[in-house]
């Protein structure tokens, strides 16, 4: 039998430990990772390669682009939720072995409980429910839709067991749909359950009369017949408390949830679905086992000072920085990243990981439209100012460091990056040098990519055409690598054309913010009127007199 | 008639020819004198006690750094105006795009303020700019010292500008203060017979200012009034006390002084016992 794309067939592995031992659904499991599986598994890979900075701009602005879905850089909390959930899932199969019949028990308590409506009843008195939930809390952008889907993607998703002709569905997604009750939330559930194994259950168990009490038995019934192994219920805060009747009903029908279908439920929300939480959580009650998971914005990059050995610590937010650094398209970059960069990034983004990484692709975008070939806090700060206005009242929030305020606007969603993207790409002007002299090499794609790389290298503009016209000439078989020694070479000897120097035109002040980094006109161009004197001295053009005095008594 | 300032290529060859911007010490011209400008504030014209010559300084900017410089023990030698080649910022000017400094057409060599040679291992010799603040807001100073700054990179020469926010004023008026007596001569012996006098006298009255106690003294001894601060200024000033330059003058105290050990004197003081 032919299965559907997303099913695989179950291979089975004994495991190590006694309690998963002989279960099917845990042995069909993939074996559980060690820490640097996991964080190879979790990282993103981005395509980056160094030369690929001189391209022309519209097609550095793709590979820009593209590291908004492929960059992902595991931290210690994604890796912490991993190890949560691999043992989550293993734990709820615990009490549902198919081979010892105690999953048998739990559908026949289920049925029962559909045919008498009444959720408390236990014919099969022995079955205990190993399940757990967990409440994963984080601000919009904070990386927990990403995370969990990365960390549910090492798992199959449907597991086709021949010999018990039985499908396991090892985790399964539900978004709340916005601003829905919980009826709604069972309804998605089936809808949900029908995608990814292109059943029925929708038609089949919601009719407009059923109440919530007999959609969970349902739910909980069909959970059973295929076992899932985790339920996801994704986006909570856009629960209506209003048309659920208040939190305290709200909080009920969870723990009702977790207890009658018997399965690890994790929830997922921002911190605007806490009070449904809160009673829970401050009661200690832990009615509904909810382990939680507060996700905050990573720390300020304040130096931790290691007691023992004296050094800095790397903080997670250096280590993520300096990693996001080095994909930058960008021909004058700053190799290093320096620490006003870093903090200026900081305070923009207050950690949130999906503005971090915004931030960065759309300034690399802005560097390329304005020609300034780099990032600058003035190229940070505009960015920000224009393309995120949206989420400025949640950034506000989160500088504030106050929790009602941070409740209130954590849900803001970052904009619509698609849209700023094509905007500024459609900005990036071809480079005027090849317009101009339209194409001197016929489309010869090794001349031109040695053309570029010339050029960057501040090479006489006048002499390159030629020059590179000859090299390639003589040399058509060679790659771009070799042919760049030949023409360095030319150049240094008197092959070269002989040049003519031309009255090289003023640079207009318009154009100063595209010089060097280290040239005053460029950081004049950076700085107000101001802050001039106070940027001369940090890259240190200014004398620093008092040092200087008292390094001799 | 007003006064006509030539900056022809004749008027530079003849400055040339003249040795202006070479030499050494007190045989050092600066490429400008005050007489070479109209006036663009106070110059001033100072006697430097290092290389024994007048120095032409063009603002109390430049005349406040080179007091701090001469202050200095370390640093050996500085020649103000110093001229840069122009074969050299003609083509660096023209490489970055920037118009040389030109006057009717004519180009003009530029001049760093000061060029500074110190005993220091880990500076030996750097350029320094003198510009006040407000300056830095015109376009056509920062192309300016845009060219400077690529002249002594290339010369390996460490360049930077100073502004009037780095002058430390009180340490500019001690400096003016005692400068004057920096030049006068007294006899090694006397210093010392001084340096023990005035110890003594120190450590007697603390807490009160220098100024203070010398008038007291002034008048226990019958001296003229002021000849006791004149000699405890020369003892400063030549550095038989020590003191933080950062303490103004007016206030300091003889707890703040510290008496030199210079062996040359300790030895002077043992013979005379």
């Amino acid at each position: 039998m032919a299965l559907p794309l997303n099913m695989v067939k179950a291979v089975y592995q004994e495991s190590a430990i006694a309690q998963y031992r002989g279960n099917p659904f845990i042995e069909a499991l993939p074996p559980t990772l060690s820490l640097k599986q996991v964080r190879a598994g979790l990282t993103g890979s981005v395509q980056y390669d160094l030369k690929d900075i001189f391209a022309e701009g519209r097609d550095r602005a793709h590979m820009i682009a593209s590291l908004l879905d492929d960059f992902f850089q595991p931290l210690a909390l994604h890796v912490q939720l991993e190890a949560k959930l691999s043992i989550m899932i293993r734990k709820g199969y615990v009490g549902r072995n198919l081979e010892d019949g105690s999953l048998n028990a739990h559908m026949q308590n289920g049925y029962e409980r559909i045919m008498t409506g009444d959720l408390d009843v236990f014919p099969f008195h022995q079955v205990k429910s190993t399940a757990s939930s967990s409440l994963l809390i984080g601000c919009s952008g904070s990386g927990k839709s990403t995370s969990l889907d990365r960390i549910l993607s090492t798992y199959p998703q449907v597991i086709f067991h021949e010999n018990h002709n039985f499908t396991q569905v090892v985790h399964l997604k539900v978004d709340c749909p916005h601003d829905g009750s919980l009826k709604s939330l069972c309804i998605h559930f089936f809808r949900a359950l029908d995608r990814v194994l292109h059943t029925d259950y929708e038609t089949k168990y919601v009719k407009k009369g059923h109440g919530i009490e007999t959609l969970l038995a349902q739910m909980s019934q069909v959970a059973n017949a295929h076992a899932i192994g985790v339920l996801v219920i994704d986006e909570i805060q856009h629960l209506s408390r209003k048309r659920s009747g208040g939190v305290e009903k709200m909080l009920n029908f969870f723990v009702t949830l977790v207890n009658t279908i018997g399965l690890p439920v994790i929830f997922v929300g921002t911190p605007k679905a806490r009070p449904i939480f809160e009673k829970d959580l401050r009661s200690g009650r832990r009615g509904a086992g909810f382990g939680s998971l507060l996700w905050e914005p990573m720390k300020p990059p304040t130096q931790i000072i290691d007691s023992t050995t004296a050094t800095s610590r790397i903080t997670e937010w250096k280590a993520f920085t300096d990693k996001l650094w080095t994909y930058q398209w960008l021909q004058k970059r700053d190799e290093v990243l320096t620490d006003d960069v870093r903090d200026c990034w900081y305070d923009l983004s207050q950690g949130v990981l999906d503005i971090v990484v915004k931030l960065f692709v759309l300034a690399q975008l802005r560097a390329i439209v304005t020609g300034v070939e780099r990032i600058t806090i003035n190229i940070l700060n505009k960015v920000y100012e224009d393309e995120l206005k949206p989420v400025h009242p949640m950034l506000a929030a989160l500088r504030s460091s106050d929790p009602e305020r941070i409740a209130e606007f954590s849900d803001l969603m970052v904009p619509d990056i698609d849209n700023k993207l094509l905007t500024l790409t459609a900005a990036i002007k071809p480079p005027p040098s090849m317009a101009a002299t339209s194409d001197p090499y016929q489309g010869n794609s090794n001349a031109l990519r040695l053309h570029s790389l010339l050029i960057s290298m501040d090479f006489d503009s006048e002499v390159i055409v030629p020059l590179v016209r000859s090299v390639v000439e003589e040399h058509p078989d060679l790659t771009t690598k070799d042919l760049v020694s030949i023409a360095l070479k030319w150049y240094e000897s008197d092959k070269r054309p002989q040049k003519t120097r031309p009255k090289t035109k003023s640079v207009p002040q318009k154009g100063w913010h595209t010089l060097e980094s280290d040239d005053l006109r460029f950081m004049y161009s950076q700085a107000d009127k101001k802050s001039l004197h106070a940027h001369l001295s940090k890259n240190s053009v200014i004398f620093n007199l008092e040092d200087w005095l008292n390094k001799t008594g | 008639m007003a006064k006509r300032y030539s900056h022809s290529e004749v008027t530079f060859q003849r400055w040339l020819r003249e040795g202006r911007g070479s030499g050494r010490q007190d045989k050092y011209k600066p490429w400008l004198t005050i007489r070479d400008l109209p006036s663009q504030g106070r110059s001033h014209r100072v006697f430097g006690h290092k290389a024994l010559r007048t120095h032409h300084l063009f603002s109390d900017l430049e005349l406040a750094v080179f007091l701090l410089l001469e202050w200095q023990k370390d640093v050996t030698e500085i020649r103000e105006q110093f001229p840069l080649q122009i074969e050299l910022t003609r083509e660096i000017a023209e490489t970055l795009g920037i118009p040389h400094p030109a006057m009717s057409g004519v180009p003009q060599y530029m001049s760093s303020d000061f060029l500074v040679d110190t005993s220091r291992p880990d500076e030996p010799r750097f350029a320094l700019q003198a510009k006040y603040s407000s300056e830095l807001q015109k376009p056509r100073v920062i192309e300016k010292l845009e060219l400077e700054r690529r002249y002594w990179e290339h010369k390996g020469v460490p360049w930077r500008l100073i502004t009037e926010k780095e002058i430390p004023s009180t340490v500019v008026a001690n400096i003016k203060w005692l400068y004057p007596a920096q030049r006068d001569d007294i006899s090694e012996l006397d210093l010392a017979l001084r340096t023990d006098f005035y110890s003594h006298h120190f450590a007697q009255s603390k807490a009160t200012t220098l100024i203070d106690l010398a008038k007291s003294l002034d008048v226990a001894y019958t001296l003229s009034p002021g000849e006791s601060l004149r000699e405890i200024r020369q003892l400063l000033a030549l550095r038989c006390f020590l003191f933080d330059i950062h303490i103004a003058y007016r206030k300091l105290a003889p707890i703040e002084l510290i008496v030199a050990e210079d062996t040359a004197m300790q030895e002077m003081l043992h013979v005379q016992g």
